[in-house]
């Protein structure tokens, strides 16, 4: 016969089981759901890894770094520091931009 | 004479019916509760293939049922996943009653915020009162995700969570 004391005894139970689970908790990097990782990292294979970064744009940027210093060369004499600097600061947002707006989706 | 009888006496009948029905009609309330829990637990089903603890959640709600069918509750409620990481959502459930402190109920719920996820829900609450209006409550949930933008594609996650919490009778 079914009593209220057996129903808490079967409680009681059910509670120390859930709670011996809940101490062995997950591991960090450990996911189920695409929430359970941090910003800039998505759930693949149960544990949270680094978006893909963009190989595209990563491509132009050397490309553009290694033309730069050549087309730049005539005017080291004049003005070193100025050229070299505005060819990195342009294609240096472009690169970072695009790895943030991937770590914030 | 006998005919005008007849006809007085289906009138009459008419009339303590609808007086009848109205009774009953008139007899019928809605009973309404409140209630408050938290609950934790394991979940799994992702690709990984482990068991992980689920996020706590915070369950506020309400009940409702009809005095002429007390058994029969239909149930809905806020939910509120608080650590590691916070969700919202809503769960709307019928429950039945299986004896005086016993409800079984099934239903669905969805988180909604910040990522979406929607699936099924099935509990059994033990109902422990502690006053005239107040029980304790506890028990085991299963839940069952299998919709949403926050699931990874083909996976199904399940959770088995214990509940407890407090219900008022309004």
């Amino acid at each position: 016969m079914w009593t209220s004391d057996r129903a808490g005894d079967v409680l009681a139970a059910l509670a120390l089981a859930a709670a011996v689970a809940v101490g062995c908790g997950a591991e960090s990097g450990d996911c189920v759901r695409y929430s359970d990782c941090a910003s800039g990292l998505t759930c693949a294979a149960g544990k949270c890894v680094p978006l893909p970064a963009p190989a595209l744009p990563e491509a132009f940027d050397a490309s553009a770094a290694a033309a730069g210093p050549a087309s730049g060369a005539s005017d080291d004499a004049a003005g070193g520091s100025a050229a070299p600097s505005t060819e990195d600061a342009g294609p240096a947002p472009s690169g970072d931009a695009g790895g943030d707006d991937a770590s914030a989706e | 004479m006998s005919r005008c009888t007849l006809r007085a006496a289906a009138a009459l009948a008419a009339c303590v019916a609808a007086a009848t029905a109205d009774r009953v009609a008139g007899a019928q309330q809605y009973l309404i509760g409140g209630s408050a829990s938290a609950s934790s637990g394991i979940e799994g089903g992702g690709a990984g293939g482990g068991l992980y603890r689920t996020r706590t959640r915070v369950r506020l709600g309400g009940d409702v049922r009809i005095d002429e069918s007390p058994d029969d509750i239909f149930e809905f409620a806020a939910i509120a996943e608080i650590e590691p990481r916070s969700g919202f959502g809503a769960d709307v459930r019928y429950a039945r009653a299986a004896s005086e402190r016993f409800v079984l109920d099934v239903g669905l719920l969805g988180i909604v915020a910040p990522a979406s996820l929607y699936g099924a829900c099935a509990d059994l609450t033990y109902r422990l009162p502690i006053s005239k209006k107040t029980q304790v409550t506890v028990g085991p949930e299963a839940d069952f995700f299998f919709l949403g933008s926050d699931l990874p594609d083909g996976t199904v996650i399940w959770q088995v969570r214990l509940a407890g919490g407090l219900r008022v009778d309004l």
